[in-house]
């Protein structure tokens, strides 16, 4: 089994218990980079030396005795908009190419604190206004299950590298999807937490009424040990709960609670393909055969949340980016300038009238829908994972409807501020990987974390590895 | 019919106009035709969620709503 193979909580307690030592595992990391990066494109920076230094001084600090915490030596990499003092994040623009940061983000700064070994910074689509995962300024990134296809986005490069194997989780954001959509897309696992769960300071801001940090990796377990360091009050960021964090690690070597699962029969909602139905279909069976009880209900307004937190985004983006689309016009993709557009001509009333009507949208929801169930299981995605020629950006007649169909069953989630979490669960006919996600009620992330993980301990969709990464060598655990 | 027609063709000149003020770029009829059906989308979109909003009701509540209805006691049953 190759070092990489690991999930990152077999690789932290590996680390802790003196039968691999950092360095080795962030070589292994980077060898697979080497490899990899030129077929999939995950990186837009590659930190070699300092991450085998962080490495080298991680062992260091095991060796007499010092354990910074779960992530001791584990190697991470992360979407390229999480800041860092001293250093360029490029939020995937070519604007902020050059633009070093003044502080560094709250959630790296806990990371580094825990342990964790910093590799490189992760390819996303443009200012996180994708969910393609296309970027023309540092190339496409590219779906480790077949290089032809798109990873999703906007936390593209998060999603791929993980994986790819060549880090063992990753940071990205999810303002509409960006992190569950192509965590499905890759057949990895991608935690949307509540909106205020996790500090988003010194984080380049999409729209800063819906964005929420997420997490990606190849199991929920590893979900759970990375949103342990992350999540939690921030007095940087005034948005964060004060709300105490549960043990979520802990939690999950309890028994699996018997829930009511509820699946949606709502003729509003847009039909699947055969491929994500069967698969969908096959998944609702897992939860019932463990002990579920399976509710069929409506979503009321689901369709119109989406709009409504499209809007939101798009006032908020035109407030962010206004100086630049004076100055730096030419500096946008055609794709992302137009996506911009209409933000700037939305009425401000209507703007307030969807933010103060958010409240009692969510009070309803969860009055309609966790009344009666107590985690709610949807599609990630309506469609299998398209090519990459399928949806080119730069035919800007096809994309507001590319886009809003990839985020039909993420969007709503993000207006309502829930926490959510994408679980692969199955294949298409073509090989590409397909996810479910999980949405619980405000802060259910622990319940969300045991219900995900007690289905990867029946399945095993997240073990599966793309085939471009056993084509690589690589160095073997003696 | 008429007033509608005359209306859509004002907000369009409208859509031209703010381009210019707020981002300084010139955009075409057909293009500010395409800005407005996306505007008017998100407005009837708003306007439908909108419904019945009480007075009091402003984006703080989203926040309290969020902290309240994590506090509810959940629908398993036993636990």
């Amino acid at each position: 089994m190759r070092l990489t193979d690991y999930s990152l909580t077999e690789m932290a307690q590996l680390i802790r218990a003196g039968k691999v030592s950092s360095v080795e595992v962030t070589r292994a990391c980077l060898d697979a980079i080497a490899v990899l990066q030129p077929q999939l494109n995950c990186y837009i920076s590659i930190e070699r030396d300092d991450a085998l230094a962080m490495a080298k001084r991680a062992d260091e600090e095991r060796a007499h005795g010092r354990y910074r915490g779960p992530l001791h030596g584990v190697p991470l990499a992360h979407k390229d908009m999480f800041y860092r003092a001293g250093k360029v994040s490029t939020g995937g623009s070519k604007i902020l190419r050059n633009q070093v940061q003044r502080h560094t983000a709250t959630v790296l700064e806990r990371l580094r604190d825990a342990g964790a070994v910093y590799l490189g910074s992760l390819n996303m689509s443009e200012f996180a206004a994708n969910p393609t995962g296309h970027n023309v300024h540092y190339g496409d990134c590219r779906n480790p299950w077949n290089v032809a296809h798109i990873t999703g986005g906007s936390s593209s490069g998060s999603a791929a590298a993980v994986g790819a194997r060549t880090c063992y989780a990753a940071l990205g954001s999810d303002t509409g999807g960006s992190v569950r959509v192509p965590a499905a897309m890759c057949g990895v696992c991608g935690l949307k937490p509540t909106y205020g769960r996790i500090s988003r300071a010194h984080i380049m801001p999409r729209a800063w009424s819906i964005d929420t940090v997420g997490i990606i990796a190849r199991t929920v377990e590893d979900c759970a040990v990375v949103a342990q360091v992350v999540a939690g009050p921030d007095p940087r960021d005034a948005t964060t709960s004060a709300l105490p964090v549960p043990d979520y690690s802990a939690l999950l070597q309890e028994s699996p609670p018997n829930i009511k699962l509820g699946v949606a029969n709502d003729p509003a909602l847009p039909a699947l393909d055969a491929d994500m139905q069967d698969a969908l279909v096959e998944s609702i069976r897992q939860f019932g055969d463990t002990g579920a009880e399976v509710v069929e209900l409506r979503l009321p307004d689901f369709t119109q949340f989406a709009v409504v937190a499209d809007a939101i985004t798009k006032c908020e983006a035109a407030a962010i980016h206004e100086r630049w689309m004076r100055t730096n016009f030419a500096d946008y993709s055609v794709f992302v300038r137009s996506r911009l557009e209409a933000g700037f001509h939305i009425p401000a009333a209507q703007y307030a009238q969807a933010l103060a009507t958010r409240g009692r949208a969510l009070a309803h929801f969860v009055d309609q829908v966790f009344g009666s169930v107590d985690v709610l299981l949807l599609p990630t995605l309506p469609f299998s994972v398209p090519t990459i020629a399928e949806t080119d950006i730069n035919v800007p007649k096809q994309v507001p409807a590319l886009i809003s169909k990839i985020t039909t069953y993420t969007r709503p989630i993000n207006y309502l501020g829930l926490p959510a979490i994408s679980v692969p669960c199955g294949f298409s006919a073509s090989g590409l990987p397909i996810g479910f996600q999980l949405v619980g009620r405000p802060y259910s992330e622990s319940l969300l974390l045991q219900v995900a993980h007690a289905y990867q301990v029946v399945t095993d969709w997240h073990r599966r590895i793309p085939p471009i990464v056993n084509e690589r060598s690589n160095v073997l655990l003696q | 019919m008429e007033n509608n027609s005359d209306e859509l063709s004002a907000r369009v000149v409208q859509i031209q106009a703010e381009a210019r003020r707020l981002y300084g770029r010139t955009v075409s009829s057909e293009r500010a035709q395409e800005l407005l059906a996306e505007v008017v989308r998100y407005e009837q979109a708003i306007s439908a969620l909108d419904q019945g909003r009480g007075f009091e009701e402003e984006p703080r509540s989203f926040f309290e709503a969020l902290v309240r209805l994590a506090a509810v006691p959940s629908a398993r049953s036993g636990r």
